[in-house]
């Protein structure tokens, strides 16, 4: 028994480990700014977008420029697309990268209720859940996802807030 | 020293309330995190226009001002002049494509600015969450591990209706703790009040143990009429229609009638001495009108928890060697069968004597019952004297029994039980046909693991109120090694433990001194009870 208690909190570590990275971010790796970083970088957050395009459901995604006149526009590694936001279906707006503290918190946390004796049948599910619902949540944080929020609040994120600069060439941006 | 509701009674409560507490906190964070659909977002952006400069958030440590033409300032320390209608501050400014173009102190006029953007960044929510639920982990971390030895260890243990509540009222073969200790036990369930002659007995596992029980049996023997029947230590039983309580106890702390006059739950115990653990005292009886005829002393009493902790601290200086000793006890190795017996000959029993009218004192005989769990009621027969005084004497090594009760009763004929085996065993409310089976067969044994609980069914006579019952069991138990007792694996100590345990008992006297007073409060919290 002891040595299935062993495995069982092992098997649950390693679950509140993949569950804390299972909302993995849709931006490039190490595009994202840190938290701190986010309020002293001047760039737009990342955007994916799925949208009706022709019949068929599109996908791009990159920097979000701008919200303006019912038109998103993200630079991708193309150039700027310009969707329109009536045809988008979805879309997910990942604004920096949280550090996994409260993933590898949960994952001690659970190893710790080794310690307990048999009183880990009670700590040690209450760690998990709580542990795994946590990790997830934390692994969300940061992240916006439409149609849960409004365009009017995404617009905030972009490089652009203001919407597109007059005179800009869409073309110039990098 | 002193008397005290028993602390089965406090601590239990206790123990239901961190449970429930532990249960209440664990169902609302969960209810709480699943409850919360939408993604947390700890990044407070707020984005102001160029009328409502004067609203800036000002908790933000950086001010972001966008420009009609799209270039950004990002200014820290910055503040807002509403007179000269400017934001001012140090930090950079970047282009379109935010390249830095230069960093300095600027003030910056209204005129070409687009919207102002500031950044608050929140808490996490998770933190707090992870912090509320920690807090109660580590403490039972804690005392887990400051206190390793004091955490539950029994038997099985035999719960009953006692007219309230199914109550705790046996432990059974305490003292069997390998296979070769398997013994037969027997405990009265004095304050058992059977609802119908369908009995129910609960056996749970509570411990850290793996529990082998051959056999839980009902003995029911005839209770005389205002009296009561009781077994002696030999399994004798005796018919009691006459019992008298004392009029005086004397124990060294002073008066102590009120703790012992009736099985209550209210006990006598004392604290060990300092220097040596198998110190006596001694505690005086005056009966004034004692019964004629065949008496015995009746004792309602269980150890403290010295000897829990003497057991698991050789076992923790056995260490990793323990099953080596253990398994040289299970082939019958003479030398370590008589040396582990050694421990519990020093600490003794409670030794009864009985005063003859000429002041002579004679030995009337010697009792012990292992575990500190369940009270046991017994009867000592007293010898044949010449003639009885009234006085007794009780010696016993200090801190290590709790006496409930104590009365005299006149011993008219001895009995015979009649025994019962379960008529169903059930698993919460299924019938185990299997677990049945093994209880009744003596080659079979029933195994039972830490949390495992079953429901003992026993067909009781249909006038079940005009009888005594107790329970006979046998088996034995085997204790699990915690990892944290192993760091204090000494083969030294173990050796003088086997060999010169009167020496042992004072040399360890001051580490059991330093958690003698928690002990019994740990002890009960630690137990672990599946519902």
């Amino acid at each position: 028994m002891c040595k299935n208690n062993l495995k069982n909190i092992g098997c649950s570590s390693l679950f509140i480990l993949l569950m804390a990275g299972c909302v993995a971010s849709p931006a490039p790796k190490g595009w994202l700014p840190k938290l701190s970083e986010a309020q002293i970088q001047a760039f737009g957050a990342w955007l994916t977008v799925e949208y009706i395009s022709e019949a068929e459901t599109k996908m791009s995604q990159g920097e979000l420029i701008a919200v303006q006149d019912n038109n998103v526009y993200l630079l991708t590694g193309y150039g700027v697309d310009v969707v329109s936001t009536d045809m988008v279906q979805k879309a997910t707006i990942a604004l920096y990268k949280e550090k996994r503290k409260v993933g590898t918190w949960a994952l001690f946390g659970t190893l710790s209720t080794l310690s307990h004796g048999l009183w880990l049948i009670i700590s040690a599910p209450v760690w998990i859940i709580t542990g795994v619902s946590n990790a997830v949540g934390e692994s969300k944080s940061g992240t916006l996802r439409y149609p849960n929020i409004k365009w009017q609040e995404i617009q905030k994120y972009a490089r652009f807030p203001q919407g597109i600069p007059k005179g800009l060439r869409l073309e110039s941006l990098r | 020293m002193g008397k005290e509701i028993s602390a089965f009674q406090k601590t239990q409560v206790s123990k239901q309330k961190k449970i429930i507490s532990f249960f209440l906190v664990a169902t609302f964070l969960i209810v709480w995190n699943f409850t919360r659909c939408s993604p947390y977002n700890r990044l407070k952006r707020d984005i102001k226009t160029v009328s409502q400069f004067n609203l800036l958030d000002t908790r933000s440590p950086f001010l972001k001002v966008h420009m009609l033409d799209g270039r950004v300032y990002i200014l820290s320390a910055w503040k807002v002049d509403d007179k000269d209608k400017t934001v001012s501050g140090m930090g950079s400014l970047l282009d379109i494509n935010r390249n830095l173009i230069q960093k300095s102190n600027f003030t910056i006029s209204l005129d070409g600015v687009a919207i102002f953007e500031t950044n608050v960044v929140k808490s996490s929510p998770y933190i707090g969450t992870m912090a509320i639920i920690t807090l109660p982990s580590l403490a039972l971390s804690a005392y887990c591990a400051t206190n390793p030895k004091a955490c539950f260890g029994s038997c099985p243990t035999f719960y009953a209706w006692d007219g309230e509540k199914m109550a705790l009222q046996a432990e059974g073969f305490s003292a069997s703790v390998t296979p070769s200790l398997e013994n037969r036990d027997i405990d009265a369930l004095y304050r058992v009040k059977p609802l119908s002659h369908d009995f129910e007995i609960r056996v749970t596992n509570e411990a850290l143990e793996t529990h082998v029980i051959r056999y839980a049996n009902i003995l029911a023997l005839p209770r005389p009429s205002n009296g009561r029947t009781f077994a002696t230590s030999s399994g004798k039983f005796w018919q009691a229609p006459e019992i008298v309580e004392p009029t005086a106890c004397t124990a060294p702390e002073g008066d102590c009638l009120a703790a012992i006059r009736f099985f209550d739950g209210i006990e006598r115990f004392s604290k060990t001495d300092s220097k040596d653990l198998a110190t006596r005292e001694t505690i005086e009886l005056v009966f004034d009108s004692p019964p004629g005829g065949k008496v015995g002393l009746v004792l309602g009493f269980r150890q403290t928890l010295l000897t829990t902790y003497l057991f698991y601290q050789g076992l923790a200086y056995m260490g990793r060697a323990s099953g080596y000793w253990l398994a040289k006890m299970e082939r019958g190795d003479k030398n370590v069968k008589k040396y582990s017996s050694r421990l519990g000959e020093v600490l003794g029993g409670i030794e009864i004597f009985a005063q003859e009218n000429n002041d002579n004192w004679v030995l009337a005989g010697e009792i012990r019952e292992t575990g500190p769990i369940a009270s046991d009621a017994r009867v000592v027969p007293l010898p044949e004297l010449n003639s009885f005084s009234g006085k007794i004497r009780l010696r016993l090594t200090c801190g290590l029994w709790r006496i409930d009760y104590i009365a005299l009763a006149k011993l008219s004929t001895p009995a015979e039980p009649l025994r019962l085996l379960p008529s169903s065993v059930l698993r919460g409310d299924t019938a185990v046909d299997k677990a049945k089976k093994s209880l009744s067969e003596l080659s079979d044994v029933l195994v039972t693991m830490p949390g495992d609980a079953y429901t003992l069914i026993y067909d009781l006579p249909s006038d079940y109120q005009n009888y005594e019952l107790f329970l006979e069991s046998q088996g034995y138990y085997i204790e699990w090694i915690r990892p944290s007792w192993l760091t204090e694996e000494n083969h030294n100590k173990t050796l003088m433990m086997f060999t010169n345990p009167a020496g042992f008992l004072k040399e360890i006297a001051p580490e059991f001194k330093k958690v003698e007073s928690q002990m019994e409060e740990i002890f009960w919290r630690s137990k672990y009870v599946q519902k």
